[in-house]
């Protein structure tokens, strides 16, 4: 029987290369970065970490700032604020 | 005619049958049997839209994915349209990939919304879009597969697997396909498109990020105010409450004659309905759509439904006869996602009769 061709209909991904920032051996004296997304009570889970990660794990400090909507990535003014003066950021608060 | 070669790799079959079940078993379906893409459908596909196969249609930021003609092209094969329907599918994903409609939100969030298609202009008419009986339902092949190619670009193309990066709690019928036409012609208000600065003659597609639709009945008014006090109770407390998204009224033939009849515009539509679905912040928190407590002047204190009258946007659609309308839910607020309308650009004019035949 004569075959045919079809078609992938997917993204076929290219190979590229992925490099994640170095991860802290610990967070003593780290300043600690907090992207909140707007969703209702995110803003008190983050502070409770970053109570947590100052109390128990000896972070040095914070900052929380906001998205424009939990829709959007992060504005490029807070990456600028987090990239000066932030050592380790937290984000991804979901439903 | 397109002349560069397809990239997306091949695969032999040797015949429909296995081809469909091919395609069922690497999970490229929306769960329907798919029309198996071949190079000459594909071409003929790309060839009306005036496009190459590596053409880039849009470029999705949070997925860094560049969504090709070709890709769209055979998933528009796929979905079971033919070569003239293609840049309507190319022009609604243009219309997605602008920031206002912002694709991450809808297209992940566990709001489930789906996206419903508005084509206006006489493209609609030529192509057989429904606009009339069973306007949400099926049985017309353009609305039937139009929504579905758009459904299969964002599955395959995108990555907007369900339970992967569509979280959708729930969904809805909507996002099989969700394609309509207005209807213009027995309209007698002007279409959504020249509303949005169009000629009429002009073809455009409108993207809305979409709930799913909630019909509505009133037999008993014979006029505007009392057709769209009913549409106003039905949508006060409805599933976009408290967020403010947009609001799709569509209106079908029985109420638009009555409407009609006093001389209401579109924008006494408006007017009115953003007056009439206001809720006091005492109630909104009292059933738990607002957050906080109750304070003395939340109950004077109101909101409105949609951020703005312009924000209903009021389509005439559905069968001639039945005194029943319906309103579409906006998903998130408008902020996060709005409606976009584009021209549907037509340099395959001169193509499309040979595609037609």
């Amino acid at each position: 029987m004569k075959k045919f061709e079809v078609f992938d209909p997917t993204t076929e991904a290219k190979e590229q290369a992925l490099a994640f920032a170095p991860r802290p051996e610990s967070l003593h004296n780290l300043r600690i970065g907090l992207v909140e997304n707007t969703k209702f009570n995110s803003d008190r889970l983050l502070l409770k970490i970053a109570a947590i990660l100052e109390g128990e794990y000896g972070a040095k400090s914070h900052i929380i700032r906001s998205k424009h909507s939990s829709s959007v990535p992060a504005h490029e003014e807070i990456i600028s604020e987090f990239v000066a003066n932030c050592d380790v950021v937290i984000a991804g608060i979901g439903d | 005619m397109s002349t560069k070669d397809l990239q997306s790799t091949r695969y032999e079959v040797t015949n429909g049958l296995e081809a469909i079940e091919f395609y069922y078993s690497k999970g490229w379906t929306d769960g329907l049997p798919v029309l198996p893409p071949t190079e000459s459908t594909i071409r003929a596909m790309l060839d009306v839209a005036g496009l190459e196969p590596g053409d880039e249609i849009i470029f999705i930021e949070h997925r860094r994915v560049s969504v090709t003609a070709e890709k769209v092209a055979i998933n528009s094969v796929m979905a079971g349209c033919r070569p003239v329907d293609m840049p309507i599918i190319v022009t609604a994903l243009e219309a997605m990939g602008d920031s206002r409609w912002g694709y991450h939100g809808p297209a992940t969030s566990t709001g489930g919304s789906a996206v419903f298609l508005l084509v206006n202009g006489p493209m609609a008419r030529e192509l057989g879009i429904n606009c009339g009986d069973n306007l949400f339902g099926p049985g017309w092949r353009a609305n039937a597969t139009i929504g579905r190619a758009v459904r299969l670009v964002m599955r395959h193309v995108i990555g907007t697997l369900p339970g992967g990066l569509d979280r959708s709690t729930l969904g809805h019928g909507g996002k099989y396909t969700f394609c309509i036409a207005e209807n213009e012609e027995e309209s007698p208000w002007p279409p959504v498109h020249v509303e949005r600065g169009f000629r009429p003659e002009q073809n455009t597609v409108t993207v809305f990020a979409a709930l799913a639709p909630h019909q509505f009945y009133n037999q008993l008014s014979n006029s505007a105010e009392g057709v769209l006090t009913t549409a106003c109770a039905h949508m006060r407390f409805s599933a976009g409450v408290g967020m403010q998204p947009q609001y799709v009224l569509v209106i079908a033939g029985e109420h638009m004659r009555v409407i009609a009849k006093d001389g209401w515009s579109k924008e006494d539509i408006k007017r009115f309905c953003f007056e009439h679905t206001q809720s006091s912040y005492e109630e909104l928190k009292r059933i738990n759509v607002k957050p906080g407590k109750i304070t003395e002047e939340d109950e004077t204190r109101m909101q409105p439904l949609v951020p703005s009258p312009e924000d209903f946007i009021v389509v005439a659609a559905g069968s001639r006869a039945g005194a029943f309308s319906a309103f579409i839910p906006g998903w998130g607020r408008k902020g996060m996602s709005e409606s976009v309308t584009k021209e549907i650009r037509r340099p395959w004019s001169t193509l499309q009769r040979r595609s037609n035949r």
